[in-house]
């Protein structure tokens, strides 16, 4: 794309550009847009594999149906749709798979005691976003994680605000249940010698 | 606090990894492919239409009847005609060079020659193996073999939503009911009819 302004051209520019036949347009618009691509499509689909795999199955798709991007949508709404859609698809196919454990690699050199305590509680939060229904977790990604409102989160996952809103809500509840336990293991501890201390009686 | 709140929370400070540079330059090189010039589209004259009309006629005559014949053999119920996957055995893939070497086995490697002891050794075998990982389209090839060091099959089935793709599972040996592991799958150009169009 020549840019003799020094201004990047809109998103909805380099597609239209990439119709018209501009052949360094689409990568253009990817580029700009991968790395928030990539976060939803990892915790969507679950696994690095499974995320590459939907991501270039997606991007084909994208790039071969921009002739038919009317406009409706900002472009990097219609984009991510068309990426949420494939890590489902993907994630539907996989059910019962083994998958690399991503989250594993979020294990790293955290030094005080509570650089590690919070490490230990985004690998769990991690995990138990794995264990959602596939509706749940990717409204609590694209709402939660990426910061999407819910109008936009409604805009990709192709369903009403409310439907997004109480999807994140049974979402966030059931990983509050998970969760309860690591951010308090006293509770749970306390409880233990209760009962400990009941059946000693 | 409240419990949803904290975990709202929570949620916001997860780190977002980058995409890493590997998967960048996969997703580059496929959409580059996309951009291979295609041969020109030659506009169907009448002449043309009427022999493509006749043909079309012909090939549905042949068809029905090909259907009919395998309705009246088939001892358990009518069966759809599909044409025969061609099986293939020993490849030892790597997730590494997994795309070229899934090519280049697709398109050169010779038929494998007896049973293969694996699902693939029957027609019902492969059938069960579709249902079971969602596979919709017709099997054009199965590969027995490994997959980075692990018995595998590779099955090679056409892509419906666009026939110029198919698409691939890497599943188990022991693929149907109750197992429907899939190692890998992709949609893929593997036959590269792209370039032959």
């Amino acid at each position: 794309m020549d840019d003799p302004g020094g201004v990047e051209p809109a998103d909805a520019e380099l597609l239209a550009a990439h119709v018209a036949g501009d052949s360094e347009a689409f990568g253009e618009l990817f580029d700009r847009h991968r790395d928030r691509l990539w976060a939803v499509a990892l915790r969507t689909a679950g696994s690095p594999d499974d995320a590459s795999d939907a991501l270039q199955d997606a991007m084909i798709s994208a790039f071969r149906r921009a002739g038919s991007f009317r406009g409706e949508a900002a472009v990097t709404t219609w984009l991510h749709r068309i990426v949420v859609n494939a890590c489902l698809d993907q994630h539907r196919r996989r059910k019962n798979k083994p998958t690399t454990m991503w989250i594993d690699t979020l294990h790293d050199t955290a030094h005080d005691h509570d650089a590690m305590a919070n490490r230990e509680l985004q690998i769990e939060l991690e995990r138990a976003m794995t264990e959602l229904p596939d509706d749940q977790r990717s409204a609590i990604v694209l709402v939660d994680v990426e910061g999407y409102s819910i109008e936009e989160a409604a805009a990709i996952l192709g369903c009403p605000a409310g439907t997004v809103k109480s999807r994140c809500a049974r979402g966030r509840a059931k990983l509050a249940k998970r969760l309860s336990s690591v951010r308090n293991p006293d509770a749970d501890n306390a409880v233990l010698r209760q009962r400990q201390a009941g059946d000693g009686q | 606090m409240s419990d949803e709140q904290d975990v709202r929370d929570l949620l916001a400070r997860l780190p977002s990894p980058p995409m890493p540079p590997a998967v960048r330059q996969q997703i580059l090189a496929r959409l580059a492919e996309q951009q291979a010039p295609v041969a020109p589209v030659v506009p169907i004259t009448r002449i043309h239409r009427r022999r493509l009309n006749g043909l079309l006629i012909a090939a549905a005559v042949a068809a029905f009847a090909m259907l009919m014949s395998v309705t009246v053999q088939s001892p358990s119920g009518p069966v759809t005609a599909s044409p025969a996957p061609v099986i293939k055995a020993g490849a030892l893939y790597q997730s590494t060079d997994f795309v070229p070497e899934l090519q280049q086995r697709f398109r050169a490697a010779p038929a494998a020659v007896g049973p293969t002891r694996t699902f693939a050794d029957s027609r019902q075998g492969i059938q069960a193996c579709t249902v079971a990982v969602d596979a919709y389209g017709s099997v054009l090839s199965v590969d027995t073999g490994s997959y980075d060091d692990v018995a595998a099959v590779v099955l090679v089935t056409t892509y419906l939503p666009d026939t110029q793709y198919e698409e691939v599972w890497v599943v188990t040996p022991r693929c149907g009911p109750g197992d429907d592991l899939v190692m890998r799958h992709m949609v893929y150009d593997v036959d590269n009819s792209t370039a032959n169009l």
